[in-house]
């Protein structure tokens, strides 16, 4: 076993092209993932002041008031809403179009909201300028009907109470691009499969020279097998040990706080990789073509069931046919990762690793029936 | 014309692999298809937020509460489970799960508004601060109004009747906002697939061709470099034309509509630019790689790099400033603006972007196909 | 003396290709046993069904008196293997592979250690212990591949065509080898469709044909089961039909043929048929150039049984 396991270290080591392709191309999808999103939860979900403006068309009180709101108004965490200019309509409209400003007020003898798109920040200038007016016409019809009470309206706005409590689900990072990086950790476990369907394709005596003199030694299949699934394990955990360290210390990709309950996710996900590369290695009559075919069509297509090309594909899937999460290997990575994150519990989390576990042992004992006193019927 | 027989005898023997890209491909650009009309977090054009409520409480009060924030917004009915809701705000299906409490119309008859909600949302983004707005806008108007004496009744019809109003907005150009269509999205998501269904077949056969025995006979033969390279295109782009003709086919039976339009059409011409696109990419790749083996990987690396950055996955319009710049450079963008642009129905207002995107696709083809030129010739010498 | 192998009524079909049929033979401990026929006779797949690489339909497979199947690894470890096919890793040095391979039959790291180096000097690859099979000619590969399968000392080697596209030095070097192994105590299975290498080294002989054992002897005994007992051959410039004619009527003599100016003529049985040949030439005053006598060759036999040559199949 060791004899096989040394050897086969330094032959998928001494495999350049494979090595590195399985390496490195995590890092490079994971950099690009983070340059084209990683900062999208902060810039474009987390609120920021609203950049708009102000034309005055008629100078009178309520449009000075108006005003004087526009630059003072704060949501509840003390954030002012928006950034504010004063311009002429010409001024605003060239803005508008080239989208310096979301939209801007014009203020003549009524006031009415410009924009040029739909949109939240579109939506947040309306609804502004709706409650102004509401709380105008709240003014006027109090004032009508019972004007004593026009100081208590006053006061009330004053002293708005909390009307909720917000409570959070969750303590994780709620950070929806997060799938990709957990989608990526898992097709990189699923690429694992490369190096074993390579290794494995050389113990087939149908497929290559190699395999047969292998088939004439006196070793039992077993032991082959499970000496190269170790290397094959050993080089994947090491890869996904890399990129966890990358994603989280070099990019600061914020995956979660508890990072030691990674690695069984890392060694079950590697795990079943191996275990799908080993199955098609073992794949009696079928040519190297069609297995690596097959190999990239599986895998891509579990990646994509898992969440990697369109983020939300995971949900809709639990939504709609919720058993296709429960055996797609990619997306129980996926799940224990999201688990971890976002639940105190682990309940989750051990389920997944169970099923993965119970997968790749059931793949791999498949394998080794296949190969075990193997005659071939054509060579 | 030895070359190219050659090379498409060499396709046809890697048929059936070729055949499990393209069907499992066909299924990826289905399902993208579906899955891109449904985004809610890619789509910053939603102005209204599915949210669910809890009513607890049961009474008139939590009713006419409901009647109005899911007025506003699309509400959704799950189970009450905190599992469950997670999940649904991580993948921002919800924006926001709201509890009525218990007892929510007593303390309001009384006069008490204090804590009678319970909101879970995704903490500080705009879709807290939307919905919020809206919570906020009819339970401030209803304590207001009973601070000024009103009883509940009153309060509620007097704020139902306040809320009604609403502020002019007038959009200052026409809305080039657009949905989607079906169709757009098919074609979006095509980009990536036929990158990726393009290395995987014709690179691995021209891999193939560039084994070193096979390589080797052919230089000392009398048979000019450009003329072996020039059967390898004609091989290459018949098989380029054919995934095109597929993916159109099925367009033509399930997207019919969108495809048989002048849009359709010109959509379909960026499509075929896309596809020299890919075809002279894949050229390039199976230039310079080595072994079939990594084809795999290396195809996955280019195509969905390509495809992120190029903002078929991601809408370029929520892609960083810095970002978009790069993307300049990858040919994935020049064709997903000219997608965009159709969409929109921009073409009859400034006809010129489009080709412009167009003229960049090409000019990336060029490029890709000159790399490779240069690479097969350096190849030949070092031997 | 004691049998190694024993093949009995062996059947293979590839559909309707009936690869080996009925086949039998059995070879004795200490023999040199050549396998020869043309190719797509069955040597291989025989080598493969012996091996338990290949399924077969039919017949009884004995090795070291014990059924062999595919889990047999107590007779796998007495058994070396040379295939047709190159099998080595690419990514190992050329001591590494051997060590590899020996490391699936000898467990022992201080003996295998010995019997690798042994291996390589045995092969005469000790310049080329540290270089990538990649950077090897074919014929040191072939070496290689040869080390790789009898480094472990097995006391049957089995030879799958291994002098295939090998440089002269290369394969005298290999024949020689396989002498050596075989006076070390080795068993030796040879297949080939080179004659002259089967008629070198093996001390007896299985001649196939259409997955057929045709004949079955050493090589004296397989060329006394024909007719031709000696070839001569005479360059003439020009030579009538008649004279063709007479020389048939000389004793011995039981076929001539001219042709492009040679003069074959095949004699069994006689002394001295050279003398007469040239007697007759002499007294019809026939111009000759070279002249020379052979003994008949397997490829005779083979001939003379199946109506083909070896090569041409």
């Amino acid at each position: 076993m060791i004899h096989n396991f040394i050897y086969g270290l330094k032959g998928i080591l001494r495999e350049r092209q494979a090595v590195f392709w399985a390496a490195l191309f995590p890092f490079i999808l994971g950099t690009l993932f983070y340059v084209s999103f990683g900062d999208i939860y902060e810039r474009a979900e987390q609120y920021h002041e609203i950049p708009a403006a102000l034309v005055i068309e008629e100078e009178n009180q309520e449009n000075q008031a108006f005003e004087k709101l526009l630059q003072t108004v704060e949501d509840e965490k003390g954030t002012k809403m928006f950034r504010i200019s004063r311009m002429t309509k010409k001024e605003a409209e060239e803005a508008l179009k080239n989208e310096k400003i979301d939209g801007y007020y014009l203020a003549g003898k009524e006031i009415s909201l410009v924009l040029q798109e739909n949109g939240v920040n579109q939506t947040i200038l309306h609804m502004f300028l709706e409650r102004v007016q509401q709380q105008m016409s709240m003014v006027k019809e109090v004032s009508a009907r019972a004007p004593q009470n026009i100081s208590k309206l006053l006061s009330a706005w004053e002293n708005m109470p909390e009307f909720y409590t917000e409570v959070n689900q969750s303590q994780g990072n709620m950070d929806n691009m997060l799938q990709y990086f957990y989608a990526l950790i898992a097709m990189s476990c699923l690429f694992a499969s490369y190096l074993s369907l390579d290794r494995f394709s050389k113990l087939q005596a149908n497929a290559t020279a190699i395999g047969a003199r292998r088939g004439v030694a006196p070793i039992k299949k077993s032991v082959v097998v499970i000496s190269e699934f170790l290397v094959c394990l050993l080089i994947e955990c090491v890869i996904e040990c890399l990129l966890l360290v990358y994603l989280r210390n070099v990019l600061g990709i914020q995956l979660g706080s508890r990072i030691v309950y990674f690695i069984p996710v890392i060694l079950l996900g590697s795990s079943i990789g191996i275990a799908i590369g080993i199955l098609l290695g073992s794949a009696g009559s079928l040519t190297m073509p069609i297995r690596y075919g097959l190999n990239t069509s599986i895998t891509l297509l579990l990646s994509f069931l898992s969440g990697l090309m369109v983020n939300i594909v995971k949900q809709v899937i639990e939504d709609h046919l919720p058993i296709l999460n429960r055996i797609n290997p990619a997306t129980l990575i996926v799940d224990s990762l999201y688990s971890l994150n976002v639940y105190d519990s682990l309940e989750r989390y051990w389920r997944n690793l169970g099923i993965l576990a119970a997968m790749t042992v059931f793949i791999c004992a498949a394998s080794i029936l296949l190969t075990r006193r193997m005659k071939y019927a054509s060579l | 014309m030895q070359v190219f027989n050659a090379y498409l005898k060499i396709l046809w023997k890697r048929k059936n692999s070729i055949l499990i890209y393209t069907g499992i491909f066909l299924v990826l650009a289905f399902g993208l298809s579906k899955m891109g009309s449904s985004e809610m977090g890619g789509n910053f054009e939603n102005t209204s937020y599915p949210i669910t409520i809890f009513d607890q409480d049961q009474s008139e009060a939590s009713q006419q509460f409901i009647k109005y924030v899911g007025k506003n917004n699309e509400l959704k009915n799950y189970e009450d489970d905190k599992e469950l809701l997670t999940d649904q705000l991580f993948a921002r299906n919800i924006a926001c799960v709201i509890y009525i409490k218990k007892g929510f119309g007593q303390e309001l008859e009384k006069g008490n508004a204090k804590h009678l909600l319970e909101i879970t949302t995704l903490p500080g983004t705009v879709y807290s601060q939307s919905v919020i707005n809206y919570v906020n806008q009819y339970m401030s108007t209803l304590y207001a109004y009973q601070q000024t004496g009103m009883t509940l009744d009153e309060a509620m019809k007097a704020t139902q009747s306040t809320l009604k109003k609403e502020a002019e907005v007038t959009f200052s150009s026409q809305n080039q906002g657009s949905e989607g269509s079906p169709i757009y999205f098919f074609m979006r998501y095509l980009s990536y697939v036929l990158v990726s269904i393009s290395i995987l077949g014709i690179s691995a056969s021209i891999v193939t061709f560039n084994r070193k025995e096979v390589k080797d006979r052919i230089n000392v033969s009398s048979y000019p470099l450009f003329k072996r390279n020039l059967g390898l295109w004609g091989g290459s782009v018949l098989v380029e034309a054919g995934y095109i003709l597929l993916y159109l086919l099925i367009a033509a039976v399930f997207y019919r509509e969108g495809l048989f339009s002048q849009t359709g059409l010109l959509m379909i011409l960026n499509l075929v630019c896309f596809g020299i696109v890919a075809f002279s990419l894949s050229f390039l790749i199976g230039m310079i790689t080595q072994k079939e083996q990594s084809l795999g990987m290396s195809s996955t690396v280019a195509s969905l790099s390509l495809a992120f950055l190029g903002g078929v996955f991601v809408p370029l319009s929520i892609m960083g400033d810095g970002i978009k710049m790069v993307s300049h450079f990858v040919p994935t963008y020049w064709y997903i603006t000219a997608l965009e642009f159709l969409e929109k129905g921009a073409y009859a207002i400034k006809a010129e972007q489009y080709w412009v995107s167009i003229g960049m696709q090409l000019g990336f083809s060029a490029a890709f196909l000159a790399f490779g030129l240069a690479v097969s010739k350096k190849r030949r010498r070092a031997g | 003396m004691e049998n190694i192998v024993k093949i009995e009524n062996l059947v293979k079909r590839y559909q309707e290709l009936i690869a080996l049929d009925h086949f039998s033979l059995s070879i004795e401990k200490g023999e040199v046993f050549g396998l020869l026929g043309p190719n797509g006779s069955g040597k291989t797949t025989t080598i493969n069904c012996l091996l338990s690489l290949l399924a077969y339909d039919k017949g009884s497979i004995q090795v070291f008196g014990q059924e062999m199947r595919p889990d047999s690894y107590d007779l796998k470890r007495r058994i070396g293997v040379v295939l047709q096919n190159v099998a080595v890793f690419e990514e190992l040095t050329v001591f590494e592979n051997i060590d590899y391979f020996c490391g699936l039959y000898v467990r022992e790291k201080q003996k295998r250690r010995r019997m690798v180096e042994e291996a390589i000097a045995f092969v005469g690859l000790e310049e080329f212990r540290k270089m990538y099979p990649k950077k090897l000619s074919g014929g040191l590969l072939r070496r290689l591949n040869i080390a790789c399968g009898i480094a472990h000392k097995p006391e049957l080697i089995i030879l799958d065509e291994p002098t295939v596209a090998v440089d002269p030095q290369s394969r005298n070097k290999i024949l020689e080898g396989i002498q050596q192994l075989n006076k070390e105590g080795a068993t030796i299975i040879y297949t080939s469709h080179y004659m002259e290498e089967v008629e070198q080294i093996c001390t007896r002989i299985a001649i196939m044909d259409k997955g057929k054992n045709i004949a079955i002897g050493t090589k004296d005994e397989l060329k006394g089961m024909i007719r031709n007992s000696e070839n001569i051959t005479v360059e003439l410039p020009e030579f009538s039909d008649s004279y063709l004619e007479e020389i048939r009527q000389i004793s011995h003599v039981y076929q001539t043929t001219y042709e492009n100016g040679i003069l074959k003529i095949k004699c069994d049985g006689g002394k001295h048929n050279m003398i007469h040949i040239l007697e007759f030439l002499k007294e019809k005053e026939v111009y000759f150039g070279r002249a020379y006598s052979e003994m008949p060759t397997l490829n005779d036999v083979f001939l003379e049984i199946t109506g083909k040559e070896l090569r041409d199949s």
